[in-house]
């Protein structure tokens, strides 16, 4: 799984890139040995790992029920209120919900940015969209002004 | 001792006369490389081994149902990544290492890597990885220290390559800044 390539990467952060590989802990003797022991006694006190099978009274209880779950899902899906009038300034009120944006940066971090960036807020309205992302990973969207602009922690 | 394929160790597992002993030989293939993610997200030996320890518990009761669709090692990197994100979101912390180790135990300019340990130079890194919001730590702990392609990054997270490439870009940024700035200091 390992990937050759990735050192390129680094080629702006000459301290990274001198440090990589160099870096180890120190396990303390014996701790791997307890860790299994403590897992293998664990486990002996479980259940033996099998595909589960649910019996077939609980199944004629269970199913019905998921039926039911799924129908109001998709009632919910479709009579919940219309995304697509959501002003800006409600978009960056609205809790942060987008998965991959949560990886990129922190949400708390992007709202406040784009709350004291009037130059970032229409960004606000593409925040589901992989689009964003793309642009981001291109550093077509100014990264350094993201980075200037977020306090560092 | 000579370390099974994947395949091997999944076929001791499924027979019942040889399941625990498959499954400790799992855990010694894997434990290390799995020990210095946990190590590095959670930033404490103990709590790490708590966390190793539940994750393969969860790896015991999920290994029937694997199907082999990915790789054995990402599909329990999935697992223990999961677990240390479900970790940190209990303890509801953000662990800070003080500054003073970072300067303390360095022994000069942090670019001068030749004259520190591996332990103080993980304690350097570690010091700026803790810094990090811990999935974008989570992120650069697979690309920098373990190497992981991108797809592999991928599948692990369930979250896309660009943004996973965006994480990391920035993470490395912050990072050098850091050290950077540790090295104006020590040197000023």
């Amino acid at each position: 799984m390992r990937h050759e390539g990735s050192t390129d990467e680094l080629n702006d952060a000459p301290m990274l890139s001198g440090l990589r590989g160099k870096a180890s802990f120190t396990v303390p003797p014996g701790a791997d040995e307890a860790l299994r022991k403590r897992v293998m006694e664990r486990i002996a006190h479980e259940p033996t790992a099998q595909a589960r099978i649910i019996p077939f009274r609980i199944a004629a209880v269970l199913l019905p029920l998921a039926a039911a779950a799924m129908l109001g899902g998709v009632l919910f899906l479709v009579l919940r209120p219309d995304p697509v009038n959501t002003t800006p300034a409600s978009v960056a009120e609205r809790p942060f919900e987008d998965p991959d944006l949560e990886w990129l940066l922190d949400a708390e971090e992007i709202h406040t940015l784009y709350a004291e960036q009037p130059d970032l807020m229409p960004l606000a309205e593409d925040l589901s969209e992989d689009a964003l992302i793309d642009h981001l990973a291109h550093n077509e969207l100014p990264l350094d002004l993201l980075l200037e602009e977020l306090p560092l922690q | 001792m000579k370390a099974l394929s994947d395949e091997e160790l999944l076929a001791r597992f499924r027979n019942e006369a040889t399941r625990h002993h498959a499954f400790d030989l799992l855990m010694r293939q894997y434990q290390q490389r799995l020990y210095h993610f946990v190590r590095r997200m959670v930033n404490d030996h103990d709590a790490a081994q708590d966390v190793l320890q539940d994750s393969f518990v969860k790896i015991w009761h999920s290994l029937a149902d694997f199907r082999g669709g990915s790789a054995l090692y990402s599909w329990m990197y999935r697992i223990v990544h999961n677990q240390c994100l479900d970790h940190l979101r209990r303890a509801n912390r953000r662990t800070f290492v003080g500054t003073e180790l970072l300067t303390g135990n360095s022994d000069g300019a942090p670019d001068s890597s030749a004259h520190l340990s591996p332990d103080q130079i993980a304690t350097l890194l570690q010091t700026a990885l803790m810094r990090l919001p811990e999935k974008q730590r989570a992120v650069f702990t697979m690309r920098y220290f373990d190497e992981l392609k991108y797809e592999d990054m991928s599948r692990i997270t369930g979250t896309s390559v660009g943004a996973l490439k965006s994480s990391y870009h920035i993470a490395v940024k912050k990072i050098e800044q850091w050290l950077q700035a540790d090295r104006t200091n020590s040197n000023g």
